[in-house]
């Protein structure tokens, strides 16, 4: 059962991270390599954070406090990161298999997303991921019926679909100076990530799927923002 | 002279697919397939297409108007196409931003161009007064240069479209002796062409990157298995060496540990300096038969005794029944094979998996080290290697100029994108084979010498060398990574002398000693057909072996079949010029770098997953960085300090802050 449940959790978490990454990303050089300098960022961001974690001593235990500077930094980083792309993306065009093409940015913008979401997959799951082959299980406090491990599963990896769109949305955000992008970001960010406090939620029966529902809410609310940007940016040419 | 010429002979080679050819040119591209049907065999209705051609491109050259119309734009296909490329003059483009686009496809065909055009210069005037006798006077003009435009790598060349351009380019080509006109370079096109070269560059670095990652994520992903499976209550991890004087215990204070482990670790730096030294003397006397014979114990007693470890590990781990005669059987073709295949000869991909298994092998065996004697090791190897790469009396930087001087590969070990160079032939050999070589390529190419004025005494490698021919001659401005003397390199030895740790560029070593593998390799593949061959290839598209890189890109791979129905058609009767095209050196980096980015992974996998993932993306992030460096700098550049620096701080911060702050929220199920 254990083994059945590692395997079972890890392709639910990373299942489709990962076939995203060896179906769109994986060919192409310049795609890799920016995703792991993407990666590279993310985590400077949360090692940040639990710098800033391991000295406020009195509010470990507190979470939601936590959670404001985490996501504050992760957004900080992100922008870092579009400043760097937006200064090498000359680089990258000439390099691109389509130098002119105009959706190149946002390629860049979901490889570097999903760069951001894999890693959030790694750190934040991966021990649980392993706790998972045994010799116990642990149950999700609110859902006493579920084990943890799956619960988390399904977590991350709509989390990790989050980080995409996230990226892809605060690009055109960053690059038409649109702050409605920009906000819509934060504050889904904030959303999906106060919404997971409910998973070990004493108070609030079935929890973790009032979690779940609207964490795939704000994922579709996301996708569609950004589906609808890539139109525009297909018809304002065309 | 105008580009006309080759277009028709390019026609139904380079765009067979998507050609928007007018009349004109589909008449000449008739042709011209008519002409190599019909050649050699019945030399006079050909000879009297070609006259036709001639004539009507002749007609052609006179009214540049029509000119312009006629020919498409090779990178967006519209017309009219204004522009030409000013050095081989045989491609159109409707505008620079076109051409700069193109450039990384076309520098190829226009080095070709350019060496067929010097090559048959030198013939065609040795040539003219025997050919003079079977054909009139007038017409073998306007024919010679009708052949003489055939660019030797045709392009997507499919099926007898094959055989007519083969046919074609097996003919003798000459070129008549009016002066070719000189291209003059506007700054535009000036600049446009160093565009051209930087996108080309780049281009270059990005897969480099991206294949030397594919291994070291391999081989590190090798290391933490072993570990993994060796804390899996085994009895026989690798145990801390018998030389390090200290021994740490859990009660010892921090200053003892400090102290201790640096004694350790300082030992085995003497050790690492020591064998390094020994082996510049060595390679400097040109005692190569014995640095061989040394590192084929090395690999020897590694493969053998930390395999043998490796497999007690799992069979004790895994519970497998397994008796010693079928475990000694196994272990001994096991390390045979690796040997023979890394010394001698073997599939190139059975090489690399080797040499990333010996890497692993020996990160393994260092797991054995206490973790302060890690630590410490690691630091001082970033500042040895700082060292002896970049102090002007560094051994490895002797090692690399010797090396450059006496025209040799150090037969360290190396993992190469294209392939595994290991085997430096004894000097004897690679003398003989370069005077052959040089006789050859002034036979063949013997023009293009004289263009490169940095090729063409000392440096045989880079003389053939065609990124360097092709950078020089078609830019007309001197390239940035291949026109240097020899901007090589890399190598390093250790304390079992496996770990050299530099990262290095060599646009044009590995020719002398993989030369005659390489051909080997390439008459194989020639009956065998053309997208499986192993060595063919570009140098971005190298490696198009199996098992090297297995998802190309399709473009490159079409690229790639392409090139190599290039040179099978002209390595017909001249091989040397292609055997340049292959083997293109590529990124090196020294296995002893796989070892220590593999040795800290390794480390931080008998801590905890998460700081083993921080690490790793550490790691290679050091490495893009590494490289990217030597993308600017354009010389050898140590490969450990910026990587071994990212992943001990990473390691260090992960354990001390991140995984407290996951192991706090991470069973709260809070999600950042």
């Amino acid at each position: 059962m254990t083994l059945l449940t590692f395997f079972g959790c890890a392709l639910t978490a990373y299942g489709p991270g990962l076939a995203i990454f060896f179906g769109c990303v994986a060919p192409n050089a310049q795609l890799v390599i920016l995703m792991v300098s993407s990666m590279f960022f993310w985590l400077l961001s949360l090692l940040l954070a639990s710098a800033i974690w391991f000295l406020a001593t009195n509010s470990r235990q507190t979470y939601t406090s936590t959670i404001i500077y985490t996501i504050l930094l992760q957004e900080m980083f992100r922008w870092f990161l579009y400043l760097l792309i937006n200064r090498a993306e000359k680089g990258l065009n000439m390099v691109a298999k389509h130098p002119k093409s105009r959706f190149n940015r946002s390629g860049y913008a979901f490889s570097a997303g999903l760069g951001f979401g894999l890693m959030f997959g790694i750190i934040s799951y991966i021990t649980q991921l392993v706790q998972s082959l045994g010799p116990g299980v642990l149950m999700c406090i609110s859902c006493p019926s579920v084990s943890l491990y799956f619960i988390s599963a399904i977590t991350t990896c709509i989390i990790t679909l989050h980080h995409c769109l996230w990226m892809m949305i605060s690009f055109t955000g960053f690059t038409q100076r649109s702050y409605a992008r920009i906000l819509w970001v934060l504050v889904s960010h904030y959303g999906a990530s106060y919404l997971t406090l409910l998973n070990s939620s004493r108070t609030v029966t079935l929890g973790c799927a009032y979690s779940i529902i609207c964490n795939i809410a704000l994922l579709f609310a996301s996708a569609i923002i950004a589906f609808t940007d890539l139109r525009n940016l297909h018809q304002k040419f065309t | 002279m105008s580009s006309l010429d080759t277009r028709g002979a390019t026609a139904p080679s380079d765009q067979t697919v998507s050609s928007p050819s007018n009349g004109l040119t589909a008449e000449s591209t008739v042709g011209d397939s008519l002409q190599s049907r019909n050649d050699p065999g019945t030399q006079l209705s050909s000879r009297t297409i070609n006259q036709n051609q001639g004539t009507q491109r002749e007609g052609n050259n006179t009214s540049n108007t029509e000119n312009n119309d006629d020919q498409p734009c090779q990178s967006c296909g519209a017309f009219p196409a204004k522009f030409q490329c000013s050095a081989c003059q045989s491609v159109r483009y409707c505008s620079q931003e076109c051409q700069a686009e193109d450039w990384g496809i076309h520098y190829r065909e226009c080095a070709e161009i350019l060496a067929a055009m010097k090559q048959e210069e030198e013939q065609g005037r040795q040539r003219s007064d025997e050919e003079r006798q079977d054909v009139e006077g007038g017409n073998s003009g306007s024919r010679d240069r009708i052949r003489s435009r055939l660019p030797p790598s045709g392009g997507n060349v499919l099926g007898e479209e094959a055989e007519n351009v083969r046919a074609v380019a097996n003919q003798p080509r000459r070129r008549p002796r009016e002066p070719r006109r000189r291209p003059q370079l506007t700054p535009e096109q000036r600049a446009a062409y160093e565009e051209a070269e930087r996108i080309a560059d780049m281009k270059f670095y990005m897969l480099q990157i991206y294949k030397i990652i594919k291994p070291v994520v391999v081989c590190i992903c090798l290391s933490i298995l072993w570990v993994k499976i060796s804390m899996a209550g085994s009895d026989y991890r690798p145990t801390q060496s018998s030389y390090t004087v200290y021994r740490e215990s859990p009660t010892s204070t921090p200053s003892q540990n400090f102290l201790g482990s640096l004694a350790n670790a300082g030992i085995i730096i003497g050790q690492i300096v020591v064998v390094t030294i020994i082996i510049v003397i060595l390679f400097k006397r040109g005692h190569i038969k014995v640095l061989i014979g040394f590192f084929m114990i090395v690999v020897a007693m590694l493969l053998g005794f930390m395999g043998y470890i490796l497999i007690l590990n799992l069979i004790q781990v895994l519970r497998i029944p397994l008796d010693y005669l079928t475990m000694s059987f196994a272990l001994w073709n096991f390390a045979v094979t690796g040997l023979l295949s890394v010394f001698w000869k073997g599939p190139m991909w059975l090489q690399q998996v080797y040499l990333t298994i010996m890497s692993s092998l020996m990160a393994f065996s260092l797991t054995g080290l206490a973790e302060w004697t890690t630590w410490m090791l690691l630091a001082l190897l970033v500042v040895w290697d700082l060292i002896a790469v970049l102090c002007p009396f560094g051994p490895l930087k002797i090692l690399v100029e010797s090396s450059r001087n006496q025209n040799q590969e150090v037969p360290a070990l190396l993992y190469t994108v294209n392939a595994v160079w290991f085997m430096a032939s004894p000097p004897n050999s690679v003398l003989d084979r370069e005077a052959n070589r040089v006789k050859e390529l002034n036979e063949t190419m013997g023009a293009s010498f004289e263009r490169d004025s940095n090729t063409s005494s000392s440096t045989v490698y880079s003389g053939g060398h065609s990124r360097a021919a092709g950078r020089e001659g078609g830019a007309s401005i001197s390239s940035s990574h291949t026109s240097g003397p020899d901007p090589m390199f890399n190598i390093g030895s250790s304390r079992i002398s496996r770990t050299s740790s530099t990262i290095a560029l060599v646009p044009n070593t590995a020719a002398a000693p993989g030369d005659s593998n390489n051909f080997e390799m390439r008459e194989r593949t020639r009956s065998g057909g053309s997208s499986t061959s192993p060595l063919i290839g570009l140098n971005d598209s190298a490696g198009n072996g199996a098992g090297s890189v297995p998802r190309q890109p399709p473009s490159a791979r079409q690229r790639g079949d392409e090139r190599d129905v290039g040179s099978r058609n002209q390595a017909q009767d001249e091989h040397e010029e292609d055997g340049d095209d292959d083997d293109d050196g590529g990124l090196k980096l020294g296995l002893g770098d796989f070892v220590f980015y593999s040795v800290l992974i390794a480390r931080a996998a008998m801590f905890d997953w998460v700081t083993t993932m921080c690490c790793t993306v550490a790691v290679l992030t050091g490495m893009n960085a590494t490289i990217f460096l030597l993308a600017i700098y354009q010389k050898a550049l140590p490969a450990l300090p910026i990587s071994i620096c990212f992943g001990m701080l990473f390691y260090f911060a992960t354990r001390f802050a991140l995984v407290p702050f996951l192991a706090a929220i991470g069973p709260s199920q809070v999600f950042i």
